[in-house]
């Protein structure tokens, strides 16, 4: 039986060296598929965000002891997160030669041939919508509207301030809505 | 507008359609546990007593080595300083001895020999 989470003292088990590798498989345990869908909303492939996904677990874990007790567990990974996929992303687009202005729309092009997307109709316009939107409003859009977290939880990992967050999502929802009017 | 916009986002109701493969979550962990390389902590540093009063000890050290270099060259000058001036001290006092020792006619006779 998986034993109950609890973050002290997981925290307390990372920086010893016995107990570590354990407490970091409760980590991978507890916030894998947070973090999954986190990244698999802002690159769309699966096999991407799997890479990407194991990629900010090796950071984590071969940076450790930088992770200060005082600091959020969740807020470190989330941040390490965000930064692998921002880097995935750049990298894709000089790949595809898109300039750095576009939208990630061309993530999208081969979206309904993907065997890990089922979405109805609406579902598809929603990601085509929001994939339109500039990198940091997607960011943004997907934690607020997806994973329904707080602002100030936001703030914490983007390093944006609420204000700036609220004026963000709000810019996110009206353009998402202009976009399904367009195409409707 | 607005109202068709939030029909959309009510009736997608944070579902984004994409899915995984069955059971994916559960073999990510032990995959990603599997291929986690071995590593170690830097093990806490231990301080031994003489790490931790080595400082005080130096600056001790230094301290005595002043003293010491105040001891062999400044102090012997300051004492043949004083020697110096309480010899000539001494040698004043003399003079005076003799001055009031000796009669005119002596007196007269050293300034004459000195004057020659």
């Amino acid at each position: 039986m998986t034993p109950l989470y609890n973050e002290e003292i997981v925290i307390e088990k990372l920086h010893n060296p016995d107990t570590m590798r354990q407490a970091f498989g409760q980590v991978v345990e507890h916030y894998g598929e947070r973090l999954y869908w986190q990244i698999r909303k802002m690159v769309v492939s699966h096999e991407d965000a799997d890479d990407l996904l194991q990629n900010t677990f090796l950071k984590a874990w071969s940076n450790i002891e930088m992770f200060r007790a005082e600091a959020r567990l969740s807020t470190w990974l989330y941040r390490i997160a965000v930064n692998e996929t921002i880097t995935f992303l750049n990298r894709e687009r000089q790949r595809n030669n898109i300039s750095v202005d576009s939208d990630d729309s061309f993530l999208l092009n081969n979206i309904e041939a993907d065997e890990w997307f089922d979405g109805d109709e609406i579902q598809l316009r929603l990601q085509k919508a929001i994939a339109r939107l500039p990198e940091k409003q997607r960011l943004v859009f997907n934690m607020r509207y997806f994973d329904e977290m707080k602002y100030e939880d936001i703030s914490e990992i983007l390093g944006t301030s609420v204000g700036a967050l609220k004026a963000s999502y709000h810019h996110a929802v009206k353009k998402i809505e202009e976009f399904l009017l367009a195409t409707d | 507008m607005m109202k068709k916009k939030d029909d959309i986002l009510q009736q997608v109701a944070g579902k984004s359609g994409y899915k995984v493969p069955e059971g994916y979550f559960e073999q990510f962990t032990a995959r990603m546990v599997e291929q986690l390389p071995e590593r170690e902590l830097p093990k806490p540093q231990i301080i031994t007593p003489w790490q931790k009063f080595r400082p005080y000890i130096y600056l001790a050290a230094m301290f005595a080595g002043i003293w010491l270099m105040v001891q062999v060259f400044v102090a012997p000058v300051v004492e043949a300083d004083k020697a110096m001036t309480a010899a000539n001290e001494h040698e004043e006092d003399l003079e005076e001895y003799m001055l009031y020792s000796m009669d005119e006619y002596t007196v007269f006779e050293t300034f004459y020999a000195d004057n020659e």
